[in-house]
């Protein structure tokens, strides 16, 4: 087993291409259940100048089965949906149920169709203030408040797209050399077309890490991708939001470390460059 | 509900992968209480697993969606909570299905295919409703459409996460019960007893202190159970179980304390004629514990 040195920000590696595709910080907290669809819409007001879309989606539940939060609010005819706020302009996305608030920055809109990933500080930073700006409005217009925190959530979807080191399934093992060779049980007549698999790491006992691992082809271009997916959660020890700051700070420490030993060190150097 | 889906990019859909609903042949083994879905599954179809993994798998723990196009005669959030709903979901599938194959029953020989053709219908509903109702937070539509893979071989697996739920010991149930008090309907008390049970676990937590898990799940049990007590004084033990005490005056009060253990421990002192106090100790099965006390005189206001 490896030793896990604690990784200063300063001795990161920060990647000139980075294979991040998605990064989602998510918490989730005590539902509001005075919170209607109408604060929803006022909630908006206030971040409308920056995120001047709003789309409704299914709500995201805790992936605990006993956990069912969702308890049919007094005076609600519907459920309330979980809602995204975006733009056309910047990559980031706000996501707001009753039970949580999620940031997303994404690479690859359609009308950013490839930003650049400026890093896990600069993410959290904007989700902070996105957080704050929302806990100032529950606590404004329906006086609730966001803690105690029920889970918190950092995910990465990184994709892997075919380059000098990987042109076809075979060759994953140049991608994440130790999870490929669990699948290399290729012969001439039987080839590595795909996998779906999630591995489960335990860090500390308020931290989990999912390592989930796809390999297929995109169905538009033929190309062999990678999708891999690292999803670090648990909850605050206190259930407190400091306590979620700590936890977001070691969860982004130790998915750093997974994702550096997932990965091959010549994919590392050679593909996404370290600065 | 979706579970716990958060990236939203289109394309990338790595949903939390990855236990292979259908096809399984195993037992309820230990593998499959460690790894509980998490996700609604997807379409469990083709499972021949056991009959506790099958309903596991077909049972989808999303709503309908309104989109569907039918009407439900409940309200759709209370479906969301009755296990029922997937039978309703399924019979009415079945029954359009029914209903439209028996239309195009000449064209249909066989009755085999027809069977098919509801399983079918109602599998890919329900796969349908999983696609969209999942755990992932993401956003990124490629995530669902990336893969040759997940669209044909695997589409009849449920993308769930392997769920391996933390062993968060002592916060999962306080979080719990805080959020079932919290939660309560017109309850104040409800309320406030979840605000002071929070400040009891950070205190606790701050002084290397523990709460009993099991005192707290019957703690809580207790106060849903019984709204038309008032709000009493709440503290920790030394040992980690939670005391409630309900103090009317010097040598007046009842308390409860929340062993975790069938009987809870009753304590009392109870005002007697000429200026004499009866003091009680004991234990009692926790449903009967109120009527005990008030039976000796104790108030619970």
């Amino acid at each position: 087993m490896k030793t896990a040195p604690e990784t200063s920000a300063e001795k990161r590696i920060k990647f000139e291409n980075p294979p991040v595709n998605e990064l989602v910080i998510a918490l989730f907290h005590l539902p509001l259940t005075e919170l209607k669809a109408q604060h929803i819409g006022s909630y908006w007001d206030t971040i409308r100048e920056k995120y001047p879309l709003c789309d409704q989606q299914p709500v995201v539940s805790s992936p605990d089965p006993q956990q069912q939060p969702f308890l049919e609010a007094p005076g609600e005819l519907f459920p309330l949906p979980r809602f995204w706020f975006h733009n056309t302009t910047h990559p980031t996305l706000i996501q707001v149920q009753r039970n949580a608030f999620m940031l997303n920055w994404r690479r690859s809109t359609a009308a950013l169709p490839d930003s650049q990933y400026p890093h896990y500080e600069a993410v959290a930073k904007d989700f902070w203030e996105e957080l704050e700006n929302y806990k100032g409005y529950v606590q404004k217009a329906v006086g609730g408040k966001l803690d105690p925190i029920q889970r918190c959530e950092l995910t990465y979807v990184n994709i892997i797209l075919p380059n000098e080191l990987f042109a076809n399934p075979a060759e994953l093992v140049n991608v994440l050399p130790s999870i490929a060779s669990l699948y290399d049980l290729q012969r001439e007549d039987r080839q590595l077309a795909g996998i779906i698999s999630t591995v489960v790491y335990s860090v500390n006992p308020t931290l989990l890490i999912d390592l989930a691992i796809r390999l297929g082809r995109r169905p538009d271009t033929n190309e062999p991708a990678v999708i891999l997916e690292l999803k670090a959660h648990g909850v605050p020890t206190d259930l407190s939001l400091e306590a979620a700051r700590a936890w977001y700070g070691a969860a982004h420490d130790a998915t750093y470390r997974l994702f550096l030993d997932a990965t091959a060190q010549a994919m590392q150097e050679k593909i996404w460059k370290p600065r | 509900m979706e579970t716990a889906i958060t990236s939203v990019v289109p394309g990338v859909f790595l949903p939390a992968p990855t236990q292979a609903g259908s096809g399984s042949t195993g037992a309820k083994a230990l593998s499959w209480a460690h790894f509980e879905p998490t996700s609604p599954p997807q379409a469990g179809g083709g499972s021949s697993g056991t009959k506790a993994l099958a309903l596991h798998l077909l049972e989808p723990s999303s709503p309908p969606r309104l989109s569907a196009g039918f009407t439900l005669s409940k309200p759709l959030s209370r479906l969301v909570q009755e296990p029922k709903a997937h039978d309703v979901v399924c019979r009415f599938l079945s029954e359009l299905t029914l209903i439209s194959g028996g239309v195009s029953l000449k064209k249909l020989s066989s009755r085999v295919l027809e069977e098919w053709t509801t399983q079918h219908f109602v599998t890919t509903f329900l796969s349908t409703l999983t696609l969209t109702n999942s755990s992932f937070t993401g956003t990124n539509a490629l995530s669902m459409k990336l893969f040759e893979t997940a669209a044909r071989e695997v589409r009849n697996m449920y993308w769930v996460s392997p769920n391996i739920v933390a062993d968060y010991s002592t916060s999962q149930p306080i979080f719990d019960a805080i959020q079932a008090l919290y939660l309560t309907h017109n309850r104040p008390r409800n309320r406030q007893i979840a605000i002071r049970l929070t400040a009891l676990y950070r205190a606790a937590l701050e002084e290397d202190e523990t709460i009993r898990p099991a005192s707290v799940t019957q703690f809580k049990n207790f106060f849903l159970a019984n709204p038309e007590l008032g709000l009493p004084k709440i503290t920790l033990t030394p040992d980690g179980t939670l005391r409630a005490r309900w103090i009317q005056g010097i040598g007046n009060f009842v308390a409860i304390e929340f062993t975790g253990k069938p009987n809870a421990k009753l304590v009392a002192e109870i005002p007697r004629e000429n200026g004499l106090t009866a003091t009680h100790f004991g234990s009692e099965p926790l449903k009967n514990i109120v009527p005990v006390a008030q039976g000796m005189g104790a108030s619970f206001e």
